[in-house]
Formats: structure tokens, sequence, C-alpha cells
């Protein structure tokens, strides 16, 4: 386990709108589970983690939640993007792509930066 | 806006636990459930799924934690379990809680029956008069220091010329021996100035309040009443209104009653009759002063125009005092002009209460004191000999749970209810109880399920 990497609040609040985005309503558990398969297990999602997270979220607006039916029967809540999220998403979207732009552009050697 | 908005569903979110607690229990329920089902279906049996889904999740219980410290406002929730705690002390300890209520309503009485002498005397000096701090009071004031009141003739002059009042009046205390038919009352009025009554902003319940020209020479005789007046002396009556009335002897028509609340412009003293000064030589026995800039009978104050400072009035007063100085005949008189604000009146009940008054607030502000500081003495000694019941805590027990605790397999004791289980032992001292997370070696045996 001590491979798998700790996930950042802000990043997994990102990770949850554009899977959100990607797979449509889908309950905690299948929000857990796509981001594990995406990231190829690398990241391990508990639910410490990821609850607090979607509240953080739904507190915020940008999901909803109610309570649905799984396939196969079982309860559960099934969180959605909400306008605002969509609208949140496109602006964390690119602010992750700045910053990791910035941050790879320190990172990989280059000559203008010596 | 996000985060107000946030901070509001939190604010909400702090009610209704119990509920939001079952529906999440039931969520990560399902998830727990779903995540089982799947590892069962990659070949594991029903045993090793479950735990392998267990260890993944992380604890149930530090989720629940973690939940709960953002669903509600933590502090918010901890407050409310603070007070319902010291409620329950209260409820434990009557006897103690009785003695410390009595002895801080007792001290809190007198702070606050002080209190209200301040304000009636020093705060509100006028009772019925809008704005009264807008009121300053001029005088005059002799060599030796005593502030005296004014002439007739100053009065006019201080009238005439000053710029920063927006009215200028005079009065002077008048003893009434007032006669309706039959009835007579002895009463305290008041000679005053014609523009009394629209200086102070004081309006008339029956009839009118007096006017400039009532206080000009030969003008018929009219008095106004005071509220309190008309109710204990006419009883009320809605005819009252242009009878006659003997004060001092001399007829008088009535020509209205001032609005509630109204009782002249001392404070601490009741005037019940308005006079215009121009009566003074009929109504009093010194014969007439009303041109004698050696008597000096006059209390003068004014209202201060908007926006003008108290010391722009006593500058000014300074100039206008020294040119009264210039021309009038009195050497013993030092400052024949100086301006006082209303709460500082040399002639009113302020001039003996004032000192009064300081004194017993700052005792009462020491009675205070005295209790708080006795109150904790009995804290203290009370969690002194309560010292031993510190130790019915389980060592160990605190206020956030540790962080990585075991998950919690179904059909475990759940600690949260073992803890409750033990409110008895621990009698009321662990109000809060749910918060005490329980550590680990509260229940040893779990430390084994941990990977």
């Amino acid at each position: 386990m001590s491979e798998k990497t700790d996930v950042w609040q802000g990043t997994l609040a990102l990770m949850v709108l554009k899977t959100l985005e990607a797979m449509g309503p889908l309950h905690g558990y299948g929000i857990a589970r796509r981001i594990e398969q995406i990231s190829e297990n690398r990241l391990s999602l508990n639910y410490g983690t990821l609850y607090p997270a979607l509240l953080k979220l739904e507190q915020e607006g940008y999901i909803s939640a109610v309570w649905g039916v799984s396939e196969n029967n079982r309860k559960a809540k099934y969180y959605s993007l909400t306008r605002a999220g969509k609208r949140q998403l496109h602006r964390e979207t690119q602010d992750w792509d700045a910053t990791t732009a910035i941050m790879a552009r320190f990172l990989t050697p280059r000559g203008e930066l010596r | 806006m996000r985060w107000l908005r946030a901070f509001l569903v939190r604010l909400a979110g702090s009610f209704a636990r119990e509920r939001r607690e079952c529906e999440f229990a039931e969520e990560i329920e399902a998830h727990l459930q779903m995540e089982i089902e799947d590892r069962i279906r990659t070949g594991m049996t029903p045993d090793e799924a479950r735990r392998a889904a267990l260890i993944h999740s992380g604890g149930l219980e530090s989720a629940k934690e973690a939940w709960r410290d953002r669903r509600g406002l933590l502090w918010l929730g901890t407050l409310l379990q603070d007070c319902r705690y010291a409620l329950r002390l209260i409820a434990k300890s009557r006897a103690y809680s009785l003695f410390v209520v009595v002895a801080l309503a007792l001290v809190i009485g007198a702070n606050t029956a002080i209190f209200s002498l301040v304000k009636g005397v020093f705060l509100k000096p006028l009772p019925g008069v809008k704005a009264a701090a807008d009121i300053t009071i001029v005088a005059s004031k002799t060599a030796g220091g005593r502030v005296i009141t004014l002439s007739h003739p100053d009065y006019r002059f201080l009238r005439d010329h000053n710029t920063t009042f927006a009215g200028f009046v005079a009065s002077a205390i008048l003893p009434c021996s007032l006669a309706l038919g039959q009835k007579a009352e002895r009463v305290w009025g008041e000679l005053v100035s014609g523009n009394y009554f629209q200086t102070l902003d004081v309006k008339a319940r029956l009839g009118r309040t007096l006017l400039p020209s009532d206080a000009t020479p030969g003008a018929p005789p009219v008095a106004v009443i005071s509220h309190g007046l008309w109710e204990k002396m006419f009883a009320s009556d809605p005819q009252i209104v242009g009878k006659t009335i003997r004060v001092n002897a001399h007829p008088v028509v009535i020509a209205g009653v001032a609005e509630l609340g109204f009782r002249g412009s001392m404070a601490g003293v009741v005037l019940d009759i308005y006079v215009p000064l121009t009566m003074q030589p009929e109504l009093t026995q010194w014969g007439n002063v009303l041109n004698d800039s050696r008597t000096q009978w006059l209390i003068t104050f004014g209202r201060r125009k908007p926006g003008v400072t108290l010391s722009a009035t006593q500058s000014e007063m300074r100039v206008l005092g020294a040119q009264l100085s210039k021309n009038g005949p009195q050497e013993e008189i030092d400052n024949r002009a100086i301006a006082i604000p209303m709460w500082q009146s040399p002639f009113g009940a302020q001039s003996f209460l004032l000192p009064m008054v300081s004194t017993l607030e700052f005792v009462v502000g020491l009675m205070l004191l005295i209790a708080c500081a006795n109150i904790a003495n009995l804290v203290l000694a009370r969690s002194v000999s309560r010292r031993k019941e510190g130790s019915r805590f389980p060592p160990g027990a605190r206020w956030k749970p540790q962080p990585h605790r075991a998950p919690l397999l179904p059909g475990e004791p759940d600690p949260f209810v073992v803890w409750r289980g033990n409110r008895n032992v621990r009698g009321s001292v662990a109000a809060g109880s749910y918060r005490f997370g329980a550590a680990s070696h509260a229940v040893p045996r779990r430390s084994r399920y941990v990977g």
C-alpha cells in the first residue's frame, strides 16, 4: 500500500467533478472506483477522504445528491454535477493546466532556465 | 459567495444530526456492500472480501468523524454540547448554582439601580426633551469661582447676540399657590421666556404651548400646565384650556397642557406650571426685576445649532461675556457668561448628585468585582474537592478520536455505544460523551484487525 499516493483535497475535488462530467450521476463507490481505475490503482480513496470532499462540493453547490437505486438493486446516494459545478470544473481545469504548465517548465531542464 | 453558501449549509447541518448521521451511515454501508460484492465477483471468499473492503475503506468510524467535521460547524456543535454540559451541571448541584445566581443577581441589581440613576440624571437629564445633549447651560461665574445665574438684561443681550444657539431660553423656579374654585395646590412652577417650548421641542397635549408673543409686555396672562398636574389637580379635564386659575393670587388663563413626560427644565425637580417671565412682577414678592441688571435670577440655556460643538459655544460665550463685563456694573463677577453642558448643570439635581453618583457607581462596580472573585474562589474550591473524579476518565480518552483507528467490524461493540453505556459510572461529568472518541486501548482487541 505504501506505493499508493495520497490525494490532495484540491485535486480530489477536480477529479470528482471531472468524473461526474464524464460518467453522469454516480454514487460514492462508483466515483471512488472510477478515480482509482483512471489512476491505474495508484490512488486509493478511503471513505474519510472521499465523503468529506463530496460533502464540501455539495455544500458549495457544485454537485447535488439524490437517493436512487444502484445497478444491483441497492439504495445509494447519486451525485450529479450542477450548472455551477460545470463552470467550476471549467475554471479549475484551466487553473490546473496553467499550474502544471508552469511547473513543467521549471522541472524540465532547459537552456533558458539555467 | 460560495463560502457563504457553504457556511449557511453547514450552519443548517449543525442541526438534525441524528437523521443526517443515519443517512450517512446508510450511504457508506451501501458503498461497503457494493465493494464486497465486487470483490466476491473477482473470486474472494465473502470473509476475505469483507476484510479487504474494510481495510480499503480506511475505517468507517474515522470516515464518519471526518464527515461530521465537514458537515456542521464543529465549534457550534461543541458550543451546544458545552451548553448542555453546563446546564446539566447546574441542575446537578442546585444549592451551589442558586448561591452563584443569587450572588450575581444582587450585585447586578445594585449596578442596574445605580446606572438608572446615572441615566436619569446625566444621560437623559430632561425627560420629555428630545436631544437634551444639545442643551447647554449658560451661567456667570463670580471671582470666587461660584457659578451663579444671570440677570434679565444679560439674558436679552446673549439671546440677541449669540450665533451658536438655535434658541436661547431663560427660566426661573417659582413656588406657586394654585387655586381653582375650592381646590388649592402648592407646586413648583417656572417663569420662562416665550421661546421655551419651541427651543426644548416640547409639544402641547391639549391647547397650545407658550409663544414668544405671550412674553411681551401687556400680553394677557396665560400659563401652560404639565401633564402630571392636569391629571392630578384637574382630573384630566378635557375642557381645561381657557379656564382661569389663580397663581399666587393672580388670575391666569390656562393656554394648554404640555405633552406627557415633560417635567420642566431642571433635572430632579418636577415643575408643574410654566408662566411667561414677563409676569414676574405680579407673581413674585421681590418687585420688578425685569430690567435690573443687578438681580441675577435667571437660569439660561440654549439648544446648540446642529453641528455646533460645545467648545465653539464656550468660546463665543467667553467673548460675549467679556462685552457684558465691559458694560455691566458688577465688578465681583469674573466671567459673565460661561457655557456648561446640561449634565453638569450647577442648578439641577446634577450639582449635588454628581459626586455622590460617581462614588456609588465606583462602589457597585467594586461589589461586582468582589462577587466575581468570590464565585471564582468557589469554583476553584469545588474543582479541588473534585480532583479525584479526573481519574474516572479512561487514560487516553480524548476529545478527538485518534486518526488511525482500526475499522469497526460489524458485530463488534461500537465504542460509542460502550461509552454511553458507562454513563452512570462517569456521572454527568462526561456529558459530551460521544465526543470522547474511544482510544484504541479502550477496546484493545481491535488492534489485531489492523493489517
